[in-house]
């Protein structure tokens, strides 16, 4: 049973395993990327753990066309190797409630996930000049 | 928490690979150097607790106002493409 979904099947070989956790979660490690028609196109990354637990999130170049994540701040923190078009990039939206209009989005520290290895991190960007906060409408 | 005091130029070690150094110290703050394996995030406390923050504010979200959202932002991506 889900929070977002009611009750769902997951398929254990889509399962996203998050070593180092995500801030604030650190003991979750295990997701899944979900989505339902009505929110597209934002999906849901669910917690496999805690049915409570589920991030909306988006592709950031529906916001920022020319969102940039280098290749070298993944490669300084993740120990393993990737070709880049096994990654991709979300961005954690936040939605203050029953102030939809007000929803941003963490342009700071983006979801990275290696789709080939099943993998991904929460990484924060160093000297960045992206917002954790995105308004995501206005 | 553990307390040292350093003079200007000193080191802290932790563990087998990380080190601190103070590098300059002035009135109010203090220049810090950091040799940390490169797995190990180091960041400026207040940034990792506003990320925190969020994540958490983010994971709160309720399934009403994310479809309201998903109608708000798709008319806008519409209005972009006219």
């Amino acid at each position: 049973m889900t929070r977002q979904f009611g009750e769902i099947e997951i398929d254990e070989s889509k399962i996203i395993n998050v070593p180092a956790g995500i801030p604030g979660f650190q003991d979750r490690k295990r997701y899944s990327m979900l989505q339902k028609e009505e929110a597209a196109p934002f999906l849901f990354f669910q917690s496999v753990d805690d049915p409570n637990l589920s991030f909306v999130i988006l592709d950031p170049s529906s916001v920022i066309p020319d969102y940039l994540v280098e290749e070298k701040d993944i490669r300084r923190v993740v120990s393993w190797d990737f070709d880049n078009d096994e990654i991709n990039l979300f961005v954690i939206v936040t939605i203050p409630n029953e102030v939809p209009e007000n929803a941003t989005a963490n342009f700071l520290a983006p979801l990275v996930i290696n789709t080939k290895r099943k993998e991904g991190l929460q990484l924060i960007l160093q000297n960045s000049t992206y917002s954790c906060q995105h308004p995501l409408v206005n | 928490m553990l307390i040292l005091t350093r003079k200007i130029g000193e080191s802290i070690i932790i563990g087998d690979n990380i080190t601190i150094k103070i590098v300059e110290a002035g009135k109010n703050s203090v220049r810090i150097g950091i040799d940390a394996p490169k797995e190990i995030t180091v960041l400026r406390q207040e940034v990792f607790e506003s990320i925190q923050k969020e994540n958490i504010l983010s994971s709160k979200g309720d399934k009403a106002d994310i479809t309201k959202v998903a109608k708000i932002f798709g008319n806008k991506e519409l209005k972009k493409k006219e």
